[in-house]
């Protein structure tokens, strides 16, 4: 746990480092593309005073000036497997954007999606000595969480305090500066792989980068999708990806759930390939082309083309109706909404007062996913797209690119997590330095 | 057939290859970028400023045409000079003043140094004091201020006229330019003017009856009488002197009487020479004055 500490600390740093140079750039490594944004931070941020967002909600300090999509490669349900393959792609990708904001950048702020990450809901209580609450006691009562047994090979990806109680008061989100006697603190910690953090550790150290903080992709398409009202009052963002569907509820403005399906949008496509006997580059083209997943009547009449080459006429001019593409599409929607609902159930989703439902990702542009959505996960579905942030080019305010939009959030603003409070000096490395200062003010 | 076609259309990898990553970073780094943005062009410039100026023929061109438009705008009409007025000179000295400018109007008033004009119009002996400076409407105005002639100083061939303070203004060969001036003469009498003024200022009274001041020995003066008689002032105040010699030809009227030599060398023991007649004695009817 302290590595760990330490680990996220320097990240921390990193990414401070980075802000004060003014670039930064953000990786969303997705299991069918890799985006990546530079970020440029201006120090034109807009002062929030008070609680809640400013008018811009957060997205006045910086703007973006690099963007690249790109194919991604050597990765399977949001996890690397082919090292060097991931590499190039990741070159590609940050090649293509530094191209584009004539700026070199060394510090990358990147996402996992893959990793089978758990949820674990912690809690922690301890005495306060001094009556009112500061930032010491913030980082013990942290620090006071007991700590879940979970598998060695696994990584906290986040630790977020979530719900801080002050002796009877309950539902404070900042405690400090508040008398009391007892605070005692609920925390939402996330684990994933280790193996899936390191990898991608590696691979972007390979390109020369440094990485300078790593979220999870269920979070952060969350944060560019959700509006504040949503995360407040509760709600579940569906984050339907090419290799995973990623699931993340929230709840008073704090994630309290993150889970991960390992079937998404290429599961169609491969559906659709296997079921009609083509290439999936085809398949993926008529999907994204002539998809949908209500059939009615016109769509008996609507026929596609499949213009394939393998010179074999019969096959090559073959056409069906959109009926048939349907046909296959859905059942695999269907399954992926349904697995959603289950998990959501499980989580106890249904136990929240607002049970708002938002799709976002890649495969929620498939059209008349909301009405089956509807029918499955309940009636409060929305589709939800990325918010705009600054100078975000056109073709990447779609809800595909939620995940990076909202990593871009997540870099302006991180949300504080459990190694944001220093920690007393006993337990750390301030020790030797504190003692000094100690003996001095004893003495002198 | 199929598969050899197939391979030659085959797809690049879009990935940069390690190396070239790289160097699009280091050339993106912002040294190396600030370096190619302004580096390059300014090596360009600079390379062909430099074989430019290799050919002599391009320096005198350029030379040329830099002067050319230099003079095309110092002699805008605003700034030209059309006149030279002189004030408080004398029409010779004016003259002089003009020629010792030398100007030809109209002039540029970027070609004239007016501290150097200054020093020029100064350097003239009969000036005193000079100003010159540019007025409005294109007039270059010397203002000057004479010295007075107080003296002149006899030389071999002519006189020198000279100021109070003993300082030369001019040449002329005849006293007739100048018939007020009481005339000096002997070596270094230049340098005793002052004393030369207040001798003449002393004996204002007889100032008809002399001929001139001579300085002897570089050190005193001889006062000549017209009627021939010389009168030997001491080194030391010789006002005094003068002094005396009037009281006593008020009293005794001796400066009427015949004696060629009033030797007031030592005021204590003043001598006098009676002159010795043809046959080298002593006037009988000096002897009684004697005493």
């Amino acid at each position: 746990m302290i590595e760990l500490y330490h680990s996220q600390r320097a990240m921390r740093a990193m990414r401070s480092a980075a802000l004060q140079r003014g670039l930064i750039a953000v990786l969303d490594v997705g299991t069918s593309k890799i985006g990546c944004l530079i970020l440029k931070f201006d120090g034109t941020e807009e002062k929030i005073d008070g609680d809640g967002v400013g008018s811009l909600a957060g997205q006045s300090g910086f703007q973006v000036v690099g963007s690249a999509l790109t194919k991604s490669r050597g990765i399977e349900y949001g996890e690397i497997v082919s090292m060097p393959e991931t590499e190039r792609a990741i070159r590609t990708a940050l090649q293509s954007a530094q191209k584009l904001a004539n700026s070199r950048v060394d510090h990358v702020i990147a996402c996992v999606s893959g990793g089978s990450p758990r949820s674990y809901g912690l809690e922690g209580g301890i005495d306060i000595k001094s009556e009112i609450v500061d930032d010491k006691d913030i980082a013990e009562v942290l620090g006071s969480c007991g700590i879940p047994a979970y598998e060695s090979g696994r990584e906290v990806l986040h630790a977020q305090p979530v719900n801080f109680s002050l002796d009877y008061r309950t539902g404070l989100s900042d405690p400090r500066g508040q008398i009391g006697k007892n605070l005692s603190v609920d925390m939402h910690m996330l684990t994933i792989k280790e193996k899936t953090i390191q990898d991608l550790a590696y691979c972007i150290k390979r390109c020369d980068l440094e990485l300078a903080g790593v979220a999870s992709s269920s979070y952060v398409s969350a944060l560019s999708s959700l509006v504040e009202d949503e995360k407040e009052l509760g709600a579940a963002c569906i984050d339907l990806g090419g290799g995973t569907t990623n699931i993340s509820i929230f709840w008073k403005k704090h994630m309290i759930f993150a889970e991960t399906i390992k079937i998404g949008g290429q599961l169609v496509t491969r559906d659709i390939s296997m079921g009609l006997q083509v290439p999936s580059s085809t398949a993926e083209r008529i999907k994204t082309r002539n998809g949908g997943v209500v059939a009615t009547g016109l769509d008996d009449r609507e026929m596609i083309e499949i213009a394939s080459e393998t010179g074999d006429w019969e096959i090559d001019r073959r056409i069906i109706s959109r009926s048939d593409l349907i046909g296959i599409m859905r059942p695999r929607i269907e399954e992926i909404l349904e697995e959603v609902r289950f998990r959501l159930t499980s989580a106890g989703f249904d136990d929240l007062p607002s049970q708002k439902i938002i799709l976002t990702g890649g495969a929620s542009q498939v059209p008349g996913i909301d009405s089956l959505a509807n029918k499955i996960l309940g009636q409060q579905v929305r589709l939800g797209r990325p918010m705009r942030i600054h100078r975000l080019p056109q073709a990447y305010s779609g809800p595909n690119c939620a995940g990076l939009v909202g990593l871009s959030l997540f870099a302006a603003h991180p949300q504080d997590e459990w190694w944001d409070f220093s920690p007393r000096s006993k337990n750390f490395n301030g020790q030797s330095v504190s003692r000094v200062f100690r003996w001095f003010k004893d003495n002198w | 057939m199929q598969q050899i076609s197939f391979s030659k259309f085959r797809k690049r990898d879009p990935a940069p290859s390690r190396l070239r990553y790289k160097f699009s970073r280091w050339m993106l780094s912002p040294v190396i970028k600030k370096a190619v943005f302004y580096g390059f062009p300014l090596i360009i410039i600079a390379i062909s400023i430099f074989i430019y100026f290799q050919d002599q023929k391009n320096i005198k061109h350029l030379e040329e045409v830099a002067s050319d438009l230099y003079r095309k705008v110092i002699e805008r009409p605003e700034f030209m000079l059309d006149a030279l007025s002189i004030e408080g000179a004398s029409d010779s000295l004016n003259a002089e003043i003009r020629e010792v400018l030398g100007l030809n109007f109209p002039i540029s008033s970027f070609d004239l140094d007016l501290a150097e004009l200054h020093e020029r119009v100064l350097s003239l002996p009969p000036v005193e004091i000079a100003e010159a400076h540019l007025k409005g409407g294109g007039i270059l105005h010397i203002k000057v201020d004479e010295k007075t002639p107080a003296l002149l100083l006899k030389k071999e061939f002519g006189f020198d006229v000279l100021s109070e303070n003993g300082e030369y203004i001019r040449s002329v060969s005849s006293r007739e330019y100048f018939p007020a001036l009481p005339i000096i003469t002997g070596e270094g009498a230049e340098n005793a003017a002052s004393q030369a003024i207040a001798i003449f200022k002393a004996f204002y009274q007889k100032l008809d009856q002399v001929r001139g001041l001579v300085f002897v020995g570089k050190r005193r003066w001889n006062i000549i009488m017209t009627s021939g008689q010389v009168v030997m002032l001491p080194e030391n105040d010789p006002q005094q002197a003068i002094q005396k010699i009037l009281i006593l030809d008020k009293v005794e009227q001796i400066l009427s009487r015949q004696i060629t030599v009033f030797d007031f060398r030592l005021p204590s023991r003043i001598t006098l020479r009676i002159p010795l007649d043809e046959y080298g004695q002593m006037n009988s009817e000096l002897i009684g004055v004697r005493n």
